[in-house]
């Protein structure tokens, strides 16, 4: 690997879109799939992922940057992703889920699969359902008959409006 | 948005129990999903490890609701309790008998009927006792293996076995391995560690415990050194099995060990002496029920700092601070004979508990 030859190797990035990203090595292989990619030499050219779009791929470089930029610090390390992820609305940490998946970026994955739980904590059903797209396959009788067993977890949960 | 199931999964798994119930209206699949036992398996063992529940505690109320618990917070670095919410439990004047992992066997005044309490599911199950045990000892396991919780009720010569899974009864006679030709032996509170419930003898200088992997009573090794005091007592400690002892005559003074983590580590190391009787642990410090300065007060203790604080406004009745934890594990709803809901009562703002 390049690494040994003292000078910081630059990947190449492609996006879905088509926009390039340089990174560094050493940031973009906190991506196991690139660093696979890396480590089979397959990483010559410009490296093409399929399934991030390039406001996703941008938003995950900035991650990689600062967070390798950040020595073996735990705390501080968490308290970056948490600013980090602050000010993300709800589809952008979608999108960043599943890139964080596809990347096979374990770090990535908890802090925003944790803070999309923190954020679905207090919604309604309907307001899962209308985020994550998800058609309601209840019969009317079916879905007052869950409703009914659970009925004390509707207590204090955000009233459904479209925010 | 569509994401894929096993992501979705992994951000259900980091949801409180409250949210997993209500989302199991979202949609058929996420109630496939959230009832499924390899979901609830991997949620509780979630809580295990994860550090969501560390300060959290189930505290009987004294006054307002006699029969009620307060589900409370140990702010860090703060003297604070914050009361977050007040939870029924099944009965009234409830005696807590013992605790593992979200579970709480909790039983009425008669101790003949005795309720599996999941505080976090506000679901419970009753069973009742088809014998005496007015003066058994009770522990909760956790069976790794087949995931199973069972009940341990012991009596002096047999103890009993309920099974969740099988929701049934195995009476046994009790044997083991004993050093004393005596088998009148009676046990202190039973302690859920590593799903193991260990139990010290009240009259003799031994700890035993249920091994729910092989369903044998078993007896274990102590430290050597416990040659001048007349009894040990267990607590759980960080995840641990504690002992403590006073030491000697001396009652102000206690030696503490803690033994290696996992079932067959035997391995104790002496941790301290301290001049307190510790409850358990929140984070680095040590709870301590106290007489002073009021009755049933509490004190934590910061070894690090050698600093005592008192919570003046929390007095501590029965069984006193019940570790919570959030689990989605039993009662399932298969067993038909579960009660729910009926014994939750909304949040109440905070409020602090006074004479």
């Amino acid at each position: 690997m390049a690494a040994e030859t003292g000078t910081p190797t630059t990947l190449t990035l492609k996006s879905n879109d088509d926009e390039l990203f340089s990174v560094a090595e050493s940031a973009a292989i906190l991506s196991v799939t690139i660093r696979n990619m890396v480590e089979d030499g397959c990483a010559g050219g410009v490296i093409p992922l399929d399934n991030v779009d390039g406001k996703t791929l941008a938003s995950v470089i900035t991650y990689m940057n600062g967070i390798s930029a950040i020595p073996a610090d735990e705390e501080k390390k968490k308290s970056y992703r948490d600013k980090f992820l602050s000010d993300k609305d709800f589809e952008t940490l979608a999108d960043m889920v599943l890139a964080a998946n596809y990347l096979n970026m374990s770090c990535l994955m908890d802090a925003v699969s944790a803070k999309i739980a923190q954020v679905m904590e207090k919604k309604s059903v309907g307001w899962v359902r209308r985020k994550f797209g998800i058609e309601n396959d209840y019969t009317p009788e079916e879905e007052a008959a869950v409703k009914e067993e659970h009925k004390w977890t509707f207590e204090g949960v955000e009233t459904d409006d479209d925010n | 948005m569509d994401l894929p199931i096993e992501v979705i999964e992994i951000v259900l798994l980091k949801l409180s129990v409250k949210s997993l119930l209500r989302f199991k209206s979202v949609c058929k699949s996420w109630n496939i999903l959230i009832s499924d036992p390899v979901f609830v398996c991997k949620h509780h063992l979630r809580q295990l490890q994860s550090k969501d529940s560390e300060n959290l505690f189930l505290l009987k109320n004294s006054k307002v609701n006699s029969y009620g618990f307060s589900l409370v917070k140990f702010e860090k670095n703060g003297r604070k309790i914050q009361t977050l919410q007040q939870v029924f439990g099944p009965y009234l004047w409830a005696t807590v008998l013992c605790f593992c992992e979200g579970l709480i066997l909790i039983s009425d005044l008669s101790n003949e009927n005795f309720a599996l309490w999941n505080p976090s599911t506000r679901t419970h199950t009753i069973f009742h006792a088809t014998f005496y045990c007015r003066e058994a000892a009770f522990g909760i396991c956790h069976d790794p293996i087949t995931d199973d919780f069972k009940v341990v009720i012991v009596k002096s010569y047999d103890y009993s076995v309920y099974s969740c899974n099988n929701n049934s009864w195995t009476m046994l006679e009790k044997r083991y391995e004993t050093k004393c030709s005596d088998y009148r032996v009676e046990y202190g509170l039973g302690v859920c560690v590593d799903g193991v419930s260990y139990w010290a003898s009240t009259d003799e200088l031994q700890i035993v415990y249920y091994d729910p992997r092989d369903d044998n009573f078993k007896i274990l090794e102590k430290p050597e050194i416990l040659i001048d005091t007349k009894s040990i007592h267990l607590v759980e400690l960080m995840g641990c099995l504690g002992m403590y002892c006073y030491k000697g005559s001396d009652e102000t003074s206690v030696r503490i060990w803690t033994k290696g983590k996992g079932i067959d580590n035997h391995s104790w190391n002496e941790l301290s002496t301290w001049r307190i009787e510790p409850q358990c642990l929140v984070g680095n410090e040590i709870v301590i029920r106290t007489n002073e300065p009021k009755d049933d007060g509490l004190v934590v203790y910061n070894p690090c700092k050698n600093t005592f604080d008192a919570f003046e406004e929390i007095k501590v009745f029965g069984f006193g601070l019940v570790p919570y934890m959030e689990t989605l594990f039993f009662p399932v709803e298969k067993s038909g004979r579960i009660i729910t809901g009926e014994f939750g009562f909304p949040i109440e703002k905070p409020e602090t508990m006074e004479d």
